[in-house]
């Protein structure tokens, strides 16, 4: 079943487009990535799943969203979580006065059975090993791979039936993006876990994906499985920056334009 | 000597009722980043509520044991604090600190004019709830509606406290008073949070007013009251709850001092002005007050 988004326009504040005919998939127990450049529309789409949007004016005017059948579109974001969909915001947004163990613990808020918490918090502690010697610090005072560290074991915590990640790598070291999409993926194949990920650093977050899409404009542009986009042309240059053979290019090169407009089209 | 520990004793006592009210401004405070200026006003009506359900009704010849009439009172604040909530400053969400202000300068003056169109504005004996006299303990005299009053902030601040940095309703508060877009997304609910709030704060408000006026005189000039609590308030930093009693007493204790050595020398201006020139003082020095949240600033 999984999440599918159906032709989803997004409107903001009534006069700004921001979707135009977004259709995506997301199967169960696939990690999934979203692709593309600073406002081509990714926070948006995934803002459209959680029923973040309204906070931002937003609505999405066409289209339909649907969970496992059941339809999310302009859904209350607590009706949303409900539905077991956590998002982790962007700016890793950690609850910084609280202590780490608080910002753990109101990831199960919804939860009444204390021992199956108790056995997800022991869960998050073996996939992150630093957690447990951090509990009593405050949030806002960790180091950026903490606080990225905190924000999926308090999205965990949540027992999500399908996380949505708004660009984990972002600020962080190349060492600690790597770590933490290797993590991402290993929860993934471990628990079947379903993963939609909102990422600018494509080579990180390619690596660990099932399936990914690309947008530009608002719209989607590209999609294909791990294997097709590693492959694809337009993708290799645009985005894992590499060229295609070792000579120099020239800036002005008619093609690369050429190419790069039909996507803007 | 004896008269220097009478007035710090003094001082503590009513500073920690001032701490009360202050509980009431930091609960509200946290949950929707509102500083109520008409909590004062708030506190009048949650007064003259509690009168109308126990003296009120007396005159009108249904009296009603003070149980009940507590728990009619404790309804009426619900039913007030939402309708503030829904009404007035729920669709003030999110705007600009000023447009906030004004609202709430114009709601404590509709508020004393609605007090005064339906309770009148001439004064009444408020009931006795809280004992009268005094507890002597050696040479010093205790106010026992004060002591009474004073033992009630400090396990109210406990209780608060507990339950905001330990359950899970608690816990999705400072949530929320954290951030509301955070909050959002971890599934809180920020609208039924803010309700709670504005709720628990004019039952904390009302709270204030029964230890305050138990057994005196009540009019509508109370109100100065929640002028009283803004200073303390800020001292013990906005979003703290175990600040507020601290900050209450230390302003208490100023005060008394003010009141017992220098009001003499300045007919009794000195005790007046101190609260203010402290808040003065916190906000240049030290905005975020003694326990409130400094923003984390990431270099």
């Amino acid at each position: 079943m999984g999440l599918t988004l159906t032709n989803v326009d997004v409107v903001y504040g009534g006069v700004i487009q921001v979707l135009r005919s977004a259709n995506i998939e997301v199967p169960d127990g696939q990690v999934v990535v979203l692709l593309g450049s600073n406002g081509a529309g990714k926070t948006t789409l995934l803002r459209s799943v959680s029923g973040l949007l309204a906070a931002e004016l937003g609505r999405v005017t066409a289209g339909e969203i649907r969970l496992d059948g059941h339809d999310l579109t302009n859904a209350d974001p607590t009706a949303v979580f409900g539905r077991g969909v956590v998002q982790v915001l962007e700016g890793r947004k950690v609850l910084e006065h609280l202590t780490v163990e608080q910002n753990l613990r109101i990831g199960a808020h919804r939860r009444s059975d204390q021992k199956a918490v108790k056995r997800d918090l022991d869960r998050v502690f073996a996939y992150f090993p630093r957690l447990p010697e951090l509990l009593g610090r405050t949030a806002g005072y960790l180091s950026g791979g903490e606080m990225q560290m905190l924000l999926l074991g308090r999205a965990l915590m949540a027992q999500p039936r399908l996380l949505l990640l708004d660009e984990p790598s972002m600020g962080l070291a190349p060492k600690l993006v790597s770590q933490l999409f290797e993590v991402i993926g290993r929860i993934n194949r471990e628990e079947g876990l379903t993963v939609l990920i909102v990422e600018q650093n494509a080579r990180a977050a390619i690596r660990v994906c099932h399936y990914g899409y690309v947008m530009e404009g608002g719209r989607i542009v590209l999609h294909g499985s791990r294997e097709q986009l590693e492959k694809n042309q337009d993708v290799q240059e645009f985005y894992l920056g590499l060229s295609l053979s070792e000579e120099r290019r020239n800036f002005r090169d008619v093609k690369h334009y050429r190419r790069r407009k039909r996507w803007l089209g | 000597m004896i008269k220097l520990l009478q007035v710090l004793l003094d001082g503590v006592l009513v500073g920690l009722v001032y701490g009360l009210i202050a509980i009431s401004f930091v609960v509200i405070y946290r949950a929707s980043r509102i500083v109520n200026l008409a909590q004062g006003e708030v506190l009048v009506v949650g007064a003259l509520l509690f009168w109308t359900f126990t003296l009120g009704l007396q005159a009108a010849g249904l009296p009603v044991p003070l149980v009940v009439a507590l728990l009619l009172t404790g309804a009426a604040c619900v039913a007030f604090g939402l309708l503030l909530e829904r009404f007035v400053f729920r669709p003030l969400i999110g705007q600009p600190a000023f447009a906030i202000f004004m609202a709430s300068i114009a709601l404590l003056v509709m508020l004393r004019g609605f007090a005064q169109l339906i309770w009148t504005a001439e004064t009444r004996p408020f009931p006795q709830v809280l004992p009268s006299g005094a507890i002597e303990i050696g040479p010093l005299l205790m106010t026992s509606r004060l002591a009474i009053g004073a033992a009630f902030t400090v396990a109210l601040t406990i209780g608060l406290h507990l339950f905001f940095t330990r359950s899970r309703r608690g816990l999705r508060l400072a949530a929320v008073a954290e951030d509301h877009n955070t909050a959002l997304s971890l599934g809180v609910s920020v609208r039924s949070a803010i309700a709670i709030a504005w709720v628990l704060g004019t039952i904390v408000a009302t709270c204030g007013a029964i230890v305050l006026l138990s057994g005196r005189i009540i009019s509508l000039d109370v109100a100065t009251i929640g002028f009283k609590a803004l200073p303390v308030a800020l001292l013990g930093g906005l979003e703290s709850i175990r600040g507020a009693p601290l900050a209450g007493a230390l302003i208490g204790i100023g005060e008394a001092l003010a009141m017992a050595y220098l009001d003499p020398l300045t007919n009794g201006v000195a005790s007046n002005v101190l609260p203010f020139a402290v808040m003065i003082a916190v906000v240049l020095i030290r905005p975020q007050g003694l326990f409130g949240w400094k923003r984390i600033e990431r270099l």
